[in-house]
């Protein structure tokens, strides 16, 4: 499971996120080829603004 | 349109472009007063003004035109001192300096050209790629 | 090809002039800024025709700082708990604050109105960007204040160059802004060169029929040839300026240059915006393309995120979302590539148009015109919450909106209402009188707009809101009022703006929990909470909902927008520890308001300082009748599935939430019982929200501010004990 399936498949969209797997960042080159594993805490935050 | 063209490859790096400029236009020699900048380190880097008028467009009262050479001119009464024409130049060529509340631009007057002892700066014609918006 | 906005009709300006007939007359010194303050304001009584001049006190820097502090000062000082909107005691007043007007850094032209609203009959603060506030100050006036009533039409004149302020009826001049704007750019300025020196405040015909009017504030944009504009946009305070016989204010002012506000320390200011025009530059086409898009650029991400309200709040998307999103604006409708910041200096330049624009119905139809927008909240307002998909006819209701005068938010949620109701049955074509205000019909729409101009028809009824509506549908025509409060979708008499909160605790509590209404100004937390899962208790919800709104508040002080503050990030933000509040951003502010006025403040002291106002703001509604927790319950549509249709279409969703919080057995129970669950389990997380928010503010649990947090802040003033000291 790769950073850029969980999103296609949770359906994000938004370009202006932040991707940290354990706290280290994910860089949106590496997405389709960064994996994710089990027990790995991935934090996917959008930033995005609003109004 | 007339412009100030330049070779990197022959420039030694004297400062006497800036000394001209900065004195003649700003009456003092201060390189942060100069519309021409060089690297003073590593590689001869000279960054000045090639006239490509992306800043017309840039400018919200329309301050900024070409004259009839083509160079492009800041038409300092009207200016608002807004800088975003210094904060979009694609060459970083647009100068500020802070006792100043209009920004400043190399207007291709030629005299850095002549004394630079190396020709590493000449006045020199080109094609305008597109003309700023004739408003 | 840019055609000008009045098209063919030509105006005749010594006509107008002939007109006009001068009421009175006062002379001013010109002075000069001092470090943002021009330390005067302007009172205009056009009930008895007088004008002055009033110093601004020690005790309006300290406490109010300027902006909207100015405005519920002077508000609260000059009319009594019993003021109602329309009576000539109600005020309007417009201050920009001490940042106003700088040219350096982007979003620095803004300035905050504020008067009695006549949808929630509480104070509404409303911002605007435009010229006016800018060229108000350096004409020589911190603030305008405006009180009274005139018997007939008048134009009140500023002249910043010459010190002089009119007022003058003016029966000639057209009502609607985009001809009367023209009128007067034309009249005041004197040559081309000179029309930028020249703003306008308006508002329209629908502003005389309907109680959400709105002002326009003008700028004259010399690319386009044509003024346009932005909006004080919410609450109604266009009803008010036109139930004053307010034609226009109109201020001119030449001579803009970037030290007008005289800062102490230019450099900073200088610094600041420059490597903010550079970020814009560099950043913008990969976060948010304001530049090319403006605030509609997240159309389609709401849609995909389910939070794009559709069909009154129904739903939180659809699949012809992307027909409204930003690649067919960019492509189809928006003048690519012009200068469109709202005040010099704005490098976001989000305030796109759409021009040469060929209006299809209406008094103006066949005119080709310049629309300003459309912002986000109207494509969302009158096109996706309405069911109307198609960009033409969000660009046509936004003109009109526009012209008329009429809050395209308040407009677009009012109909959303009214068409569920028609769906529903509630309200039928007899009582809409003949309109068929289904979901997704534009014709019956903007033809609601047209009778608000003429005073007329169904519109009018429209026009007075959810609230009022809510009433007369149950009273008159025996609708469920039960119902109704659960889909009207409006908070203390102003309608909600554009957000789907159904899904996020916190954006409940952000639309409840406000002080003017269900506005977003104060926050704006959906994906934090949604998605980002960043503030999972209710402590963090609290922490939330009391930094944000006194942090997103305090630039109505300064006379700054909040837009370049996070509608662009620097490219290390993401690196930052709390990135959703953009720290280098915060830094710049502070930068700013050093560099402007002197004033060294940390985060914690703007917090503070934006607090006092906000504290004051809702002891102000709290004197009016509307401050106290009874105000703050919000409809439920706003927090969960109303309809069966509604929790069926995302059942999985509400099945998941009833397992996984209460362990509930979905198993066997109907939609009815599964709903019933949810709803008292929803409303119940809203009240322990509402405890830890109160907590957090300084409140007590009835949304009192205590009189130790007052003193806390400084705020411990006598007038505001007098009304809290019997609630502690």
């Amino acid at each position: 499971m790769t950073i850029q399936k969980i999103m296609d498949e949770k359906k994000y969209i938004f370009p202006k996120i932040i991707v940290k797997i354990n706290g280290e960042h994910v860089e949106k080159e590496d997405y389709a080829t960064t994996v994710v594993n089990d027990f790995d805490d991935v934090q996917m935050i959008h930033l995005l603004a609003g109004g | 349109m007339k412009y100030l063209a330049k070779d990197d490859s022959k420039c030694i790096q004297c400062g006497l472009c800036e000394e001209i400029c900065s004195t003649t236009y700003f009456k003092t020699n201060d390189v942060e007063k100069s519309c021409i900048h060089i690297s003073k380190d590593g590689k001869p880097d000279i960054n000045v003004c090639n006239q490509c008028g992306e800043c017309i467009n840039i400018c919200p009262v329309q301050a900024i035109k070409r004259d009839k050479l083509g160079v492009v001119r800041i038409n300092k009464k009207d200016c608002v001192g807004c800088f975003m024409c210094v904060g979009f130049c694609p060459e970083n060529a647009m100068r500020q300096h802070d006792e100043f509340i209009e920004p400043f631009k190399c207007i291709a007057c030629g005299l850095c050209a002549k004394k630079c002892p190396s020709g590493a700066i000449f006045i020199a014609e080109k094609e305008a790629k597109e003309l700023a918006y004739a408003d | 090809m840019l055609t000008n906005r009045r098209g063919d009709e030509k105006m005749d300006i010594n006509v107008l002039k002939e007109g006009r007939k001068l009421l009175t007359e006062y002379k001013y010194e010109l002075g000069k800024v001092d470090k943002g303050y021009t330390n005067r304001t302007l009172y205009v009584n056009i009930s008895e025709n007088k004008i002055d001049s009033k110093p601004v006190t020690p005790i309006m820097k300290e406490k109010f700082v300027g902006g909207k502090g100015f405005g519920l000062w002077y508000l609260w000082n000059g009319t009594t708990p019993s003021t109602k909107w329309n009576d000539p005691k109600n005020e309007i007043v417009i201050s920009g604050g001490p940042v106003c007007g700088i040219t350096q850094y982007p979003g620095s032209g803004k300035s905050l109105v504020c008067s009695i609203s006549p949808m929630t009959d509480i104070p509404i603060d409303s911002n605007v960007g435009g010229y006016f506030g800018p060229l108000l100050k350096f004409a020589g006036w911190d603030a305008l204040e405006v009180q009274g009533k005139a018997e007939k039409d008048i134009v009140v004149f500023i002249d910043g160059n010459k010190g002089i302020v009119r007022i003058e009826e003016a029966p000639l001049e057209a009502i609607d802004s985009h001809v009367l704007a023209e009128q007067l750019t034309e009249m005041y300025a004197d040559n081309e060169e000179d029309k930028r020196n020249v703003s306008v405040v308006t508002a329209g015909t629908g502003a005389e029929h309907a109680k959400m009017g709105l002002l326009n504030f003008s700028l004259y944009d010399p690319r386009r040839k044509v003024t346009r504009f932005k909006q004080a946009g919410r609450g109604g305070i266009g009803t008010v300026f036109r139930d004053k016989k307010i034609k226009a204010l109109v201020v001119k002012f030449s001579g803009v240059k970037g030290n007008l506000n005289n800062p102490v320390d230019q450099g900073i200011i200088n610094k600041a915006g420059i490597k903010m025009h550079k970020e814009v530059h560099d950043l913008d086409d990969n976060q948010n393309r304001m530049r090319k898009v403006g605030t509609g650029y997240s159309v389609e991400v709401m849609s995909a995120y389910d939070l794009l309200p559709v069909m009154n709040y129904q739903y939180g998307g659809h699949e012809d979302a992307k027909k409204i999103g930003p690649e067919v604006l960019i492509n189809n409708y928006l003048t690519q590539g012009k200068e469109d910041g709202c005040w010099y200096g704005c490098s976001m330049a989000c305030a796109k148009t759409a021009d040469n624009f060929e209006l299809k119905t209406g008094p103006y139809k066949g005119q080709h015109v310049t629309v300003d927008g459309p912002e986000y909240e109207t494509i969302a307002g009158v096109g996706s919450n309405c069911g109307i998909f198609d960009p033409r006819a969000i660009l046509e209701i936004n003109f009109y909106c526009d012209t008329y005068g009429i809050d395209t938010i308040s407009f677009g949620t009012s109909t959303a209402f009214v068409m569920e109701c028609y769906t529903r049955g509630i309200i039928n074509k007899e009582i809409t009188g003949g309109l068929e205000l289904n979901f997704g019909n534009f014709n019956a729409s903007v033809e609601l707009l047209h009778q608000m101009s003429r005073g007329e028809g169904f519109g009018v009824i429209v026009g007075q809101g959810i609230h009022r509506m809510k009433k007369l549908f149950a009273e008159e025509y025996g609708a469920d009022s039960d119902f109704l409060f659960d889909i009207g979708m409006e908070q203390k008499g102003l309608e909600y703006s554009e957000y789907g909160s159904k899904e996020s605790l916190a954006q409940q509590g952000g639309f409840g929990l406000t002080n003017k209404g269900p506005q977003h100004d104060e926050a704006w937390l959906i994906f934090m909470d949604m998605v980002n899962n960043q503030i999972p208790t209710f402590e963090d919800k609290a922490e939330a909902l009391y930094y944000f709104p006194m942090f997103r508040t305090w630039f109505g002080l300064y006379g700054l927008c909040k837009l370049p503050w996070n509608d662009i990030a620097p490219a290390n933000n993401k690196f930052t520890s709390e990135p959703a509040k953009i720290p280098e951003h915060v830094q710049n502010y502070l930068d700013v308001v050093y560099g402007v006025t002197g004033k060294r403040l940390n985060t914690q002291e703007l917090v503070t300082e934006s607090e006092r106002v906000y504290n004051f703001q809702r002891i102000f509604n709290i004197r009016l009748g509307k401050g106290l927790r009874s105000n703050d319950k919000i409809p439920y549509r706003s927090m969960g599935p109303v309809t069966k249709e509604e929790y069926e279409s995302r059942q999985e969703r509400y099945d998941g939430q009833l397992k996984e919080f209460l362990n509930y057995e979905v198993e066997g129970k109907t939609t009815e019982e599964k709903m019933s669950v949810v709803r008292k389990y929803r409303e119940e997380q809203y009240e322990k929200l509402t405890d830890a928010v109160y907590k957090r503010r300084g409140w007590n649990s009835n949304g009192v501010p205590t009189i130790e947090h007052l003193k806390e802040l400084g705020m411990d003033l006598p007038m505001l004990i007098e009304v809290v000291k019997d609630l502690q």
